[in-house]
């Protein structure tokens, strides 16, 4: 570790501990009562104790399922839908109205009609979590092959590049870049929906665990889980900043 | 391409492994023929906790299915995914009112609400433009506050009354967001316990007999599973008995599955022990066709439902006195 990278963990790490102290001062100078605002001892004591039982890491398992299937289904049905889109004019002219019309609703807006057309349990919150990633993911990955150089396509078709063999070999890998920021940015919401989509009807999960502690006046174990998630936040989005990273990635130069 | 190889493989090798996991620790595989009953974490549906525990393992064991919000609870029903599920009054008739093949069975338990002031309240008077917390317009709790309002010579428009998930009614009355609330138990005697709010009126003093929560069926599945649902229901009977005369041990289970403190649930069911009762839990037609008619009063419902709203044909007292034997004998 080199003195830069070593410099700025220490900084990342400062901020952590500048909150907890701030927390912890807060409570004792303004004698917050433990129900209203439990400090941050308790709030690990209570997170000792959830991980302790093996609750915790059940609940971690269970967000995790949902959001890797709500997710994967965005990946796999908007990406391809993106391409298409983005290369055949006519198509977009008609979908990218609807499309920009459904992005803006809430995924929460859906939450009735989910549990009435996919019952209770897990369809229901993974449908929610994909809700939340498809739309802007076939927007970002039109996009991208929208603001493809054309001088690329042109050479593609001069070396009678066509159909499948074009969409592989160049527009994907040129369109990549986009699709990739729109794989982080739509990974993040998707975990940002975690605890709505689990806050209903499911019995596992870490939307669940808030729901539930809050229903049995537990705010340490909200506080707890809002911590573990945020956690896990951080790790997805550091995973997924590595993708980025990648030289296959980097078709035509780093672009940020 | 060797990355985009590498990285599909790390996907499908994470789909697999986190659902493999997913399925192993948190999906419990039930037989298919078992009954799901919703409940929310609230006394008046302790048949629920009571009843999981001691039909555990037994041929009458069912599915209990935890929501945490009425109108999901009300989706799921509608959605056919529950057999039959506790669910307030009003909402029972608006749904049957709609269309929705569902009957009421059983009650929760009668009495068990409170209408709860800040400390030092008197009267209902005191709360006359000020902010009250109720758990949803559809509710028996609604329906009674602006009835006792009436009643106390005060006019509704004085009546400031907001919507609020019944857990953060204490908390809110302790921060002075609000001024008092009508509630379902245990939310009552949490704010007693603390010390942040008093009871101004008991449902048992004010409204005898009252009813909160309902048991009711969906036909859907009576057609089906009609044998086993009603000898649930008779089962059910039997363990209101029972918790009549083992309080304290209704208020371990219900901490338990409730996963709320022992003590709280305790209270309610001892102090004072009429509080909630468990007693005369067999709907009639006569007090839902008046709580329908309050229902139009209060324009809740344009009319009252043409169709009957109870059903007990369920009952079976031979079959009660089995299940109580039963449950003693265990």
């Amino acid at each position: 570790m080199d003195r830069g990278t070593l410099r700025r963990r220490i900084s990342s790490i400062s901020g952590f501990v500048l909150l907890i102290l701030v927390w912890e001062g807060a409570i004792r100078l303004f004698h917050v009562s433990h129900y209203k605002l439990p400090g941050p001892v308790d709030v690990g004591k209570g997170l000792l104790e959830l991980a302790g039982s093996g609750v915790l890491l059940d609940h971690v398992i269970a967000s995790l399922f949902r959001v890797t299937w709500g997710y994967f289904l965005a990946v796999v049905t908007a990406v391809p839908l993106g391409l298409v889109l983005g290369i055949w004019r006519g198509a977009r002219e008609v979908i990218n109205p609807l499309i920009q019309f459904l992005r803006p609703i809430s995924p929460l807006a859906w939450i009735p009609i989910a549990l009435l057309w996919l019952g209770v349990g897990d369809p229901p919150a993974i449908f929610l979590i994909f809700l939340s990633s498809f739309f802007p993911l076939v927007v970002f990955s039109m996009s991208g092959v929208e603001s493809i150089n054309v001088t690329y396509i042109r050479v593609a078709t001069n070396f009678g590049l066509k159909g499948l063999e074009l969409y592989m070999k160049v527009i994907f890998p040129a369109a990549l870049p986009s699709i990739v920021t729109g794989l982080r940015i739509t990974l993040g919401t998707a975990w940002l929906v975690i605890v709505a989509a689990e806050m209903i009807a499911v019995k596992s999960g870490l939307g669940y665990l808030i729901v539930d502690s809050r229903n049995s006046l537990r705010t340490d174990y909200v506080i707890g889980g809002m911590i573990v998630i945020g956690a896990i936040g951080l790790f997805l989005d550091h995973m997924i900043r590595k993708l980025e990273d990648l030289p296959g990635i980097r078709w035509h130069g780093k672009q940020r | 391409m060797g990355t985009g190889k590498r990285i599909f493989l790390l996907a499908a090798v994470w789909l697999v492994l986190i659902t493999s996991l997913h399925y192993w620790r948190n999906v419990r595989r039930v037989p298919v023929d078992t009954l799901r009953v919703g409940y929310l974490p609230i006394t008046c549906h302790l048949l629920v906790p009571v009843s999981h525990a001691h039909l555990k393992g037994s041929d009458l064991a069912f599915e209990p299915v935890k929501f945490t919000s009425w109108p999901d609870m009300i989706e799921a029903l509608k959605g056919g995914e529950l057999d039959m599920t506790f669910i307030l009054a009003p909402i029972a008739i608006t749904l049957i009112k709609q269309g929705v093949p569902i009957k009421v069975v059983l009650l929760g338990h009668r009495d068990g609400t409170a209408v709860v002031v800040k400390k030092g309240l008197t009267s209902l008077g005191q709360l006359a433009g000020k902010t009250v917390a109720i758990p949803i317009r559809y509710s028996m709790q609604n329906l009674a506050l602006r009835t006792l309002w009436r009643q106390a010579g005060l006019s509704l428009q004085e009546l400031d009354a907001v919507e609020m998930a019944p857990p953060d009614m204490p908390s809110a009355l302790a921060s002075g967001g609000i001024w008092g609330y009508i509630v379902g138990e245990p939310y009552a005697a949490q704010a007693e316990m603390a010390g942040t709010g008093t009871v101004l009126y008991h449902m048992k003093d004010a409204w005898p007999g009252f009813i909160s929560s309902v048991v009711v069926v969906n036909l859907d599945a009576m057609k089906r599973k009609g044998v086993k649902i009603k000898r649930l229901l008779n089962a059910f009977y039997a363990e209101a008995r029972w918790i009549e005369h083992h309080r304290v041990e209704a208020a371990h289970f219900a901490a338990e599955m409730y996963g709320l403190p022992e003590k709280l649930i305790r209270y309610v069911l001892t102090t004072p022990p009429d509080r909630v009762s468990y007693h005369n839990i067999m709907p009639k037609e006569r007090e839902f066709q008046f709580i329908a008619s309050l229902m139009v009063e209060e324009g809740l419902i344009d009319s009252v439902p043409s169709v009957s709203i109870v059903d007990t044909s369920w009952f079976d007292a031979d079959l009660v006195k089995e299940r109580m034997g039963w449950t003693e004998g265990r």
